[in-house]
């Protein structure tokens, strides 16, 4: 069964940064039972965009990666939702994916799955699907000519392309107008 | 009546091994650990409801072993420890309702536990530090789950997180980097050894949170002065990866394994021995799964030696995930005449640091 | 006989039978804090009875099937319990406990066949096909199986809480719609085939699902 998205939006972002900037813009957008898919290679960002999202949604707490215990509850910092964090790697498999009873927290939270694709999407009937792409394969160079040895710690220079794509009746015109570009 | 020195059984069950350790006061009786990490290789990671399959097969067993191996009954023992959290919330389940049973069919005190301040109380064993914690001690903990700096003013009570990482652990770090580099699970000891063969100056990988934006002064600290973040190095390893295979170059993965190595090493002891040095700490425990690594121990303990800070290791079988730590700091807890927890707490997944024995009916969130 | 039973595959609940009297019983409607109900059951039912666990006949455990956290708490602490007051366990089909009160609620006809359903979450359910059998315990046809509503054998009254979530699929049996599997029953059914002789389960779960997980494949190569 192909899913059409209600609508599909990309941005450009030049740094880690820019990326959380993105997510937290998000945030204000998103409504408690809304259920985010994010995509990408490792090393794309994609914890690094819920830390954004995190942060637009006046999350206090410290949003570190999910990976070890999969799932991480992060209360509301108002009257807003509050962020279920999932990683979903090892969960290859929708069943193993309901092990972890997601259904009992995502009314109350914005619920976000890393490595989400084809494995969380059953669990509502609408879902916002984030892919985060970083240019992958293309040579750079360095002044030496050969391939790049030193890289920046600071992020600054991870240029990603985040692609937005709503699915389902909750994001039927609900485009959000994202004034970052 | 207790004697001064309590006979405690301890229960671990928050990831992947199943351990049941006892320990007299500060002496080690037994560690008994049944592990299902082979089951998780071909999975590139501990995959939870194999984890929570196992620990419900191996409890009985690791018990009635540890107890043989010990040479004491159940009517010996002074009192039960238990891992209520953090870890894998299923596999904590197994765990915790097994140890409420034990203590409500024994009818002996029940003490539910941090598993962190447990990887630092399991320095109490052996003799290490056999007249009591020194005054001014710190722990670095490093595991696949964790890497935190902590000052320990009490191992009972008074455990303060001076920092720890803002995305992925060290471990997970490596796990996932080994994964970029097609290496296998778990990525620790297979990059450990591979750096062995490569140029750690080869690349140079981002030390996050390094910058004096994050950094701040002394007087003035920045945001994450104590703080690690591995993610911009998982990043660039991919980059650094993706350049070599798309100009149809061999991936030199030995000299990125060392590089990486290196980045982590150093990132996570020259934070770590700053925090001490900024906190009066002299005494520094290493702990966790990668406190086996070769190269982390080596430059922890040439930055500590530079410092004036006594480095202490335990045995890697008491780095790695036991029940003898849970006991151990049970037993300190028990000492320290801290109330037990009684049956009807519950496991919390992400238990802060800052709560090393719940109380009783409580399950430590906010 | 003393008997202390167990089942955790839906909601926890514990019981205590001396011969055919209930003693004392514990049920909570919470399916998803078996972990911290269960000891404090086991340990108020027993001193309210005056019973040392060390007097029990035998420990009689839910061996689902039923969502595998809940069923595990309720497993480990039967073994760890069976193991410190060296008291035999023994398994129990949750199901049958279900099926046992369906009979003895006479909301089926002796010789008839019906159906017994627990929640599975995910849209499915866990179930099995008995025969009452006047006197005796029902006698288990099919299963116990994990599957849609819709897959249900058609014609067959059901038991269970199944039977409330899938309306349109299933036919309830009045006053069973919403029932889960209750100590009590799985007690009564283990005292039953004890006392003619009949084998029991050991306490090995039922998941009936594997555990999902896939090998991953390799990374993408980046390629120019």
């Amino acid at each position: 069964m192909t899913v059409l998205p209600e609508w599909t939006v990309v941005h450009e972002v030049g740094s880690a940064a820019e990326l959380q900037a993105l997510a937290a813009a998000l945030a204000p957008h998103l409504r408690a039972a809304d259920l985010l898919v994010l995509s990408g290679e490792l090393g794309a960002g994609k914890t690094t965009f819920t830390q954004g999202l995190g942060r637009g949604l006046g999350v206090t707490d410290r949003i570190i990666s999910p990976t070890f215990v999969l799932v991480r509850q992060h209360a509301a910092g108002g009257s807003g939702p509050g962020l279920v964090h999932v990683d979903a790697y090892r969960l290859d498999g929708a069943a193993a994916v309901d092990d972890l009873d997601l259904e009992a927290g995502m009314a109350a939270n914005v619920t976000v799955v890393e490595w989400g694709a084809g494995r969380v999407e059953h669990l509502s009937d609408s879902w916002l699907r984030v892919d985060i792409l970083r240019p992958v394969g293309v040579l750079q160079t360095a002044a030496t000519g050969g391939p790049v040895t030193a890289f920046d710690d600071d992020g600054e220079d991870e240029v990603r392309t985040v692609t937005l794509a709503g699915f389902g009746p909750r994001w039927h015109a609900r485009q959000p107008p994202l004034l970052l570009d | 009546m207790m004697r001064g020195e309590p006979l405690v059984l301890g229960i671990e069950s928050s990831c992947d091994e199943t351990g049941v350790g006892i320990v007299r006061g500060t002496q080690l009786l037994t560690n008994t650990v049944s592990s299902s990490m082979d089951e998780h290789v071909r999975f590139g990671g501990v995959i939870p409801e194999i984890a929570s399959r196992a620990h419900l097969e191996a409890f009985v067993p690791t018990l009635r072993t540890a107890l043989d191996d010990a040479g004491v009954t159940l009517e010996d023992i002074d009192a039960i420890a238990v891992t209520a959290g953090p870890g894998l919330s299923g596999a904590l389940m197994v765990g915790v309702s097994a140890a409420k049973a034990l203590a409500v069919a024994t009818g002996k005190p029940l003490y539910a536990i941090n598993h962190l301040v447990a990887h630092v109380g399991v320095g109490m064993l052996g003799g290490t530090f056999a007249d009591g914690l020194p005054a001014n001690l710190g722990a670095l903990l490093v595991s696949g789950g964790h890497t935190e700096i902590l000052r320990i003013g009490n191992i009972a009570s008074d455990v303060e997180l001076l920092g720890s990482t803002i995305d992925d652990a060290a471990g997970e770090a490596y796990d996932k980097t080994a994964r970029i580099l097609g290496l296998g699970y778990p990525g620790g000891p297979v990059i450990d050894r591979l750096a062995r063969e490569g140029n750690p100056k080869a690349i140079r990988f981002p030390r996050g949170l390094s910058q004096p934006k994050y950094m701040g002064t002394a007087e003035e600290p920045g945001p994450h002065r104590y703080d690690w973040s591995f993610s911009g190095l998982k990043t660039a390893v991919a980059r650094s990866v993706e350049q070599y295979e798309a100009a149809g170059m061999e991936v030199p993965v030995a000299d990125i394994a060392a590089s990486f190595q290196e980045a982590v090493v150093d990132i996570i002891t020259s934070k770590a021995v700053l925090a001490c040095r900024e906190h009066g700490i002299t005494e520094l425990l290493l702990g966790g799964g990668v406190a086996a690594n070769r190269r982390l121990r080596e430059l922890t303990g040439e930055r500590c030696t530079a410092a004036g800070i006594t480095l202490t290791v335990p045995a890697p079988s008491l780095c790695t995930d036991n029940g003898a730590m849970v006991a151990a700091l049970g037993a300190q807890i028990i000492m320290e005449g801290r109330a037990p927890s009684g049956v009807s707490f519950g496991t919390n997944p992400s238990l802060p640091v800052t709560e090393i024995v719940l109380a009783s009916g409580e399950d430590g969130r906010a | 006989m003393l008997l202390l039973a167990l089942d955790t595959s839906a909601a926890a609940t514990v019981a205590l039978l001396r011969d055919d009297v209930v003693v004392g019983r514990f049920g909570s409607a919470d399916t998803r804090s078996h972990a911290e109900v269960l000891a404090p059951a086991v340990q108020g039912i027993l001193a309210d009875a005056g019973v040392p666990g060390a007097d029990l006949d035998g420990i009689v455990a839910g061996v689902g099937p039923g969502p595998f956290t809940g069923l595990r708490a309720g497993l480990v602490t039967a073994r760890t319990l069976g193991f410190v007051w060296d008291v035999p366990l023994f398994g129990v089909l949750s199901l049958d406990a279900l099926a046992f009160d369906a009979v003895a609620g006479e909301a089926v006809e002796a010789g008839s066949a019906f159906l017994v359903g627990t929640d599975a979450r995910r849209g499915e359910v866990y179930w099995a096909a008995y025969r009452a059998a006047g006197d005796a315990l029902p006698e288990l046809l099919d299963g116990p199986h994990v599957g849609t509503a819709a897959s249900l054998p058609k014609d067959q009254p059901l038991a269970g809480r199944a039977a409330s979530l899938y309306p349109d699929d299933l036919d309830g049996l009045p006053a069973f719609t919403t029932s889960d599997p209750d100590a009590a029953s799985l007690a009564r059914v283990a005292r039953l085939r004890l006392l003619a002789g009949e084998p029991l389960l050991d306490t090995a779960p039922l998941y009936l699902r594997e555990s999902d997980a896939k090998v991953p494949g390799p990374r993408k190569r980046a390629t120019a």
